[in-house]
């Protein structure tokens, strides 16, 4: 884990220090893309304004993500037990990944308006597939020795379900969540870039349309670091959960 | 049937809070300097003093503000008068009510600094474009009124980053500009431009901005309220821009004020935009309203001319809905 951060803090900084470079040297101009340094004193100087912006899409993507797990495993369970759900629902959540959610997002925001409740609809449009995905395929891929094994034992479906095929599937749904835990932000900065009057993505568009190019890249440095904070949080309780999945 | 339903209207308006009659207003975008009269009204009470209780949506796109008073889930919405009369004669039933804006804010951008210093001189270089229909129109009526042909620049179609654009000098031109909000954003940050209008360039004077109810649902007494205040807000602006723009600036900190820049580039803008406010909100100009109607229907924006009278929602009779 620290070796982790050390890691990324250090590539961090390399990157930084190029970027600084390139901008100074280049002569690139701020509207273009502002120099690191400007940018950390931008965050610096709106450090109030960043931290109140941050609050609700910090909620909106709270309770999407946790909507998204819940909807997803029992999707992905329902389809592991039930034949008809699968073959009926697997086109349509294949369908509903391959829309692109910009287009669809306003109609979203016109249908459930403009307050929470149409930005926790785009995060689990959004979210809702790689977590399906990945447990659904976990089930799938639990060896048939166990399941013969249940069988022959006279277990039910369900039991089947619950001791065998639902532990068996865990670090598969793990990579799901892992995904989903960094498309989360980033989902509900689409929902308010379509309509809100507050959050991350509204002061992306805010200072995108009004030309404020050091505001607009320290509130995508906030939206970064709470990705990564969260993939790092759900990786680590993950870890306890099931200890008996292979380290890397 | 309509006696129940007219009875059931009662209670709502007479439940509604202190009195007042609620109004939704769909905004064309989020909250700033163009909706100055608005958020004025608002902050004076000048909307209560009339015994309207206003709530503003701020859409996703401005197409969707006349979309949401089309389906009744706004009363009232921020519209451009090119925009109001394509979707009138699309079949939306919309109408005219009031007018923010009587002049046309729209134009072509270059910089200072650029050999371009008539449209003429626009042959072959690239011009950037919003991309909207009646964008296009007013750009090609310029350059034809300039004998400008359309084989001899190059347009291309951008979303957002029209300034930008222009200052990485991607672009030798852009149109779709507000002449009272990009320019003059990026004069605070010390770019200089020169502006070409489309009045002087062949196209009838226009409303930017204009306020649209759905015909089918209009309520006459309450536009009449709704257009006293704006009135008296337009007034007030005018004699108090300094004083007004801080009292907004403090009550929409985070559409307005965020960040220094950004408040320092509203404020600008603020100031330049009073002067294009309408003093008569309720007030239509016929001549003016003929003329640009024929303009788009003349050059094929519109399926059919669409009258005063049908601009209004005076062509449907009373009681026949």
């Amino acid at each position: 884990m620290n070796n982790i951060v050390l890691r990324g803090l250090l590539s961090l900084l390399g990157l930084f220090g190029l970027w600084q470079l390139a901008v100074v040297g280049l002569h690139i101009p701020a509207y273009l893309l502002p120099a690191p340094l400007q940018v950390f004193a931008s965050a610096w100087l709106n450090k109030t304004l960043l931290l109140q912006e941050l609050w609700p899409t910090f909620l909106e993507v709270l309770i999407g993500l946790g909507a998204s797990i819940i909807w997803g495993m029992m999707v992905a369970i329902a389809m592991g037990l039930f034949r008809p759900v699968r073959f009926w629902l697997l086109p349509l959540i294949i369908a509903s990944q391959a829309m692109p959610t910009f287009a669809f997002a306003p109609l979203l925001i016109l249908w459930l308006g403009y307050g929470i409740g149409s930005k926790i609809a785009i995060i689990m449009v959004v979210l809702f597939f790689p977590i399906t995905a990945a447990f659904y395929e976990g089930i799938k891929q639990v060896p048939t020795v166990w399941l013969d094994l249940a069988f022959l034992a006279g277990a039910s479906r369900w039991r089947t379900m619950r001791y065998i095929s639902l532990p068996a599937a865990l670090p598969a749904l793990a990579s799901g969540l892992k995904v989903a835990a960094v498309w989360a932000p980033m989902a509900a900065v689409i929902g308010e870039w379509v309509g809100a009057s507050q959050g991350l993505g509204f002061l992306l568009l805010n200072a995108q349309t009004r030309l404020d190019m050091p505001l607009m890249f320290a509130t995508l440095l906030v939206l970064v670091g709470f990705s990564l904070l969260l993939f790092y949080i759900i990786e680590h309780s993950l870890k306890r959960m099931i200890p008996w999945q292979k380290q890397d | 049937m309509k006696r129940i339903s007219l009875f059931i209207l009662l209670m709502i308006q007479s439940f509604s809070v202190q009195g007042l009659t609620k109004v939704n207003l769909a905004l064309d975008w989020y909250i700033n300097p163009d909706h100055a009269p608005i958020l004025i009204a608002e902050q004076q009470g000048y909307f209560k003093a009339q015994g309207l209780q206003v709530t503003l949506l701020s859409p996703v796109q401005s197409t969707e503000s006349a979309q949401l008073v089309a389906t009744g889930q706004a009363d009232l919405a921020i519209d451009y008068q090119p925009s109001l009369l394509m979707e009138m004669a699309a079949g939306l039933p919309l109408i005219w009510v009031g007018t923010l804006v009587n002049h046309p804010l729209n134009c072509v951008a270059v910089l200072k600094d650029s050999s371009i210093q008539t449209l003429r001189d626009l042959k072959g270089h690239s011009i950037g474009v919003s991309a909207s229909p009646s964008s296009e129109l007013l750009l090609n009526t310029m350059l034809d009124y300039q004998h400008v042909s359309l084989g001899e620049v190059k347009q291309i179609g951008m979303q957002m980053d029209l300034s930008q654009a222009l200052l990485a000098k991607k672009v030798d031109a852009i149109e779709g500009m507000m002449r009272n909000v990009e320019p003059v954003q990026l004069q605070s940050m010390g770019y200089a431009t020169r502006l070409f209008f489309p009045e002087d360039n062949g196209v009838p004077t226009y409303d930017e901005l204009v306020i649209v109810a759905n015909k089918n649902k209009v309520n006459r007494a309450v536009i009449k309220r709704f257009n006293a205040a704006l009135a008296e807000a337009v007034i007030y602006l005018k004699a108090h821009p300094e004083s007004s723009w801080q009292q907004i600036a403090g009550a929409y900190p985070s559409e307005m004020a965020p960040s220094a820049q950004i408040t320092s580039a509203n404020k600008a803008i603020w100031l330049a935009t009073i002067g294009y406010f309408s003093a008569n909100p309720g007030q239509l100009n016929a001549v003016y309203y003929n003329r640009f109607m024929n303009f788009m229907w003349k050059k094929g924006l519109l399926k059919q001319p669409i009258s005063i009278e049908q601009y209004q929602g005076f062509d449907t009779i009373i009681g026949h809905s």
